[in-house]
């Protein structure tokens, strides 16, 4: 399906962006030969890209769709005694946002998620780490339209 | 080693999206139909052209039936009429405009197979000699075999290129007006690669040259309680374009979806004021079963119902609006309407149920099968029954040739039109 598309696209920056550094920086042997059955917390953050196309059509969109932002991710990882490790991944995204004025009425709407991700991880080459995961995004519309609106949050849906 | 199998992977699963599309053909090319001297068909040549055809050629694509039909709409202060013919194979069907032009009846358009996304300009022709001079006589009669058209498709930018033939046989079959061809959605659903959006306006109004006689539509509540038309319970991308906006419909104003929202084809997410002012001011539909999708009180619906059907009659028509009852929390939400026992609407229930709210029509799904003996009985006491909501074009051509229904709703009218009116 191309909606996931977002999905790998995320999962691919994921795995670029998580070549630990923090695992030399931490004296963190990376062998898995010698680091049996131990949780590691890994807390990342940056700044992050929505790849996928977005055509926001409404009339009155004023300007572009903002699609940067940053991103925080904290993570959860067992590492056992074999080369495969798995865990869990969670963290705050904003994915887009754009503003409008309609019958000069300005709003804004900036779509943001909390990624619930179980996920996998492997050394591929010395301090290098591929990580993948699968699970759901919870996604919150925070809508403002006309002052009075502006506070207006909606728990949403999910990816 | 690993690591470059791993992007690679990545890569083919992310361009290995498919996107089914159909892209409409431009129809604006045909010279001799764009001749300034072409003059609009009157109306007694149209309604006489109705009737069953045979294809002689084309119908290894097409068939060996067609009937044809038309339908027309209301665009400010213009009457848009189209002629639409229906197909036996794979849900085909085409759609053209028609003139005429020095004793000749051109039709422009397009033809389109339901079950794929084939598609392609179509160009029809009935000559002076082919039966072209008795439809342009101020009363034409007809009989079998006194028209031929004869035409060129292509498949879909190309130029027409292969041959169709059609000769009529006979007039459609039944009275039109005496069976239902409900169309889902309020006219077709947007996966079906429509030109328009399911649950627009746009769609009620492309509806008819579908062969559709009446429509389905959707209904919820926005936060602040207008009634809209949307299927399905969260704003997702099957229905609309990117917006930001996720979650229940009923979490947002009407006025923040109007401001946000477009439907997939860009279209308004319409009132229920809205469509029904299409259907009473715009089109010659005679029947709308408002789907409750919602959970609360009925009442909002119920006042815009009554003003609608006051609406139509005070232009002539009749239109059947009915509040639809799909299970025991609407139902139970209907018994609490004041005046329930008179209240047009149609029950999907049991015949106990629908007998104690004295629904006006009873709509059984169509796995239960055609029930003769039920929908004679409900027949007795007054009421009518439509079968739902039935794609399987076997199952439609089964329900028609072998049950007593009074209409029937499908994702596909077109291939309700063609077994109903075929049918003998």
């Amino acid at each position: 399906m191309c909606t996931n598309k977002k999905f790998l696209w995320l999962t691919v920056i994921m795995a670029v962006l998580s070549v630990n550094k923090s695992f030399a920086q931490t004296n963190v042997k990376i062998d898995s030969n010698k680091i049996r059955k131990s949780f590691v917390l890994q807390v990342g953050g940056g700044f992050g890209g929505y790849t996928t196309v977005v055509h926001i059509k409404p009339p009155a969109l004023t300007g572009s769709v903002n699609r940067y932002s940053a991103v925080g991710t904290i993570r959860l990882i067992w590492y056992p005694s074999y080369r495969l490790r798995m865990g869990f991944e969670s963290g705050y995204t904003d994915f887009y946002s754009y503003k409008v004025k309609n019958d000069n009425k300005p709003g804004s709407v900036h779509l943001s998620a909390i990624p619930l991700l179980f996920v996998f991880s492997m050394q591929v080459i010395k301090r290098v780490n591929i990580y993948a995961g699968i699970g759901a995004y919870l996604e919150t519309t925070h809508l403002c339209l006309r002052i009075e609106y502006c506070t207006i949050i909606y728990p949403a849906g999910y990816r | 080693m690993k690591k470059i199998i791993f992007i690679l992977l990545s890569l083919c699963l992310l361009f290995s999206c498919q996107k089914y599309e159909v892209v409409m053909p431009d129809t604006s090319m045909w010279n001799m139909y764009n001749d300034p001297a072409t003059l609009p068909l009157n109306p007694a040549a149209r309604a006489a052209m109705e009737g069953v055809y045979s294809l002689s050629r084309g119908n290894d694509v097409f068939g060996d039936l067609a009937a044809v039909k038309w339908s027309h709409i209301i665009q400010g202060s213009d009457t848009i009429f189209h002629v639409s013919g229906f197909f036996g194979k794979d849900i085909a069907y085409f759609i053209c405009e028609g003139k005429q032009l020095n004793g000749a009846i051109l039709f422009n358009g397009y033809w389109r197979k339901m079950v794929s996304t084939e598609t392609g300009i179509i160009h029809l022709t009935i000559g002076a000699g082919d039966g072209a001079g008795l439809l342009l006589d101020p009363h034409p009669v007809i009989d079998s075999g006194k028209i031929t058209i004869n035409g060129l498709f292509g498949s879909g930018q190309e130029a027409p290129n292969r041959v169709i033939t059609l000769s009529y046989i006979r007039k459609l079959n039944r009275d039109p007006a005496a069976f239902q061809i409900a169309a889902h959605r309020s006219g077709g659903r947007t996966s079906d690669l429509l030109p328009v959006s399911e649950n627009s306006v746009a769609m009620i109004l492309k509806t008819p040259e579908f062969g559709s006689t009446g429509v389905e539509v959707d209904v919820r509540y926005t936060k602040d309680g207008v009634p809209i038309l949307y299927h399905d319970n969260t704003l997702n991308l099957r229905e609309i374009q990117k917006s930001g906006l996720v979650g229940p419909i009923e979490n947002y104003t009407y006025d923040q979806l109007s401001t946000f929202v477009r439907l997939v084809h860009g279209e308004k997410i319409p009132t229920l004021r809205e469509a029904l002012d299409a259907v009473v001011y715009q089109t010659q539909l005679s029947f709308v079963w408002l789907d409750t999708k919602y959970t609360g009180s009925i009442a909002p619906v119920h006042v815009i119902q009554q003003e609608y059907i006051q609406k139509a009659a005070a232009i002539g028509r009749t239109v059947d609006i009915v509040i639809g009852l799909p299970e025991r929390d609407q139902f139970n939400q209907f018994l609490e309407l004041p005046d329930y026992i008179n209240t047009p609407s149609l029950c999907e229930l049991g015949v106990t149920e629908v007998e104690q709210i004295n629904a006006n029509i009873w709509a059984p799904r169509f796995t239960e099968g055609t029930q003769n003996e039920l929908v004679a009985d409900e027949h007795l006491k007054g009421r009518k029954v439509y079968v739902w909501t039935i794609d399987e074009p076997a199952f439609i051509a089964s329900f028609i040739n072998e049950g007593h229904f009074d209409g029937m709703l499908s994702n596909f009218p077109s291939c309700i039109a063609y077994n109903y009116y075929v049918h003998q």
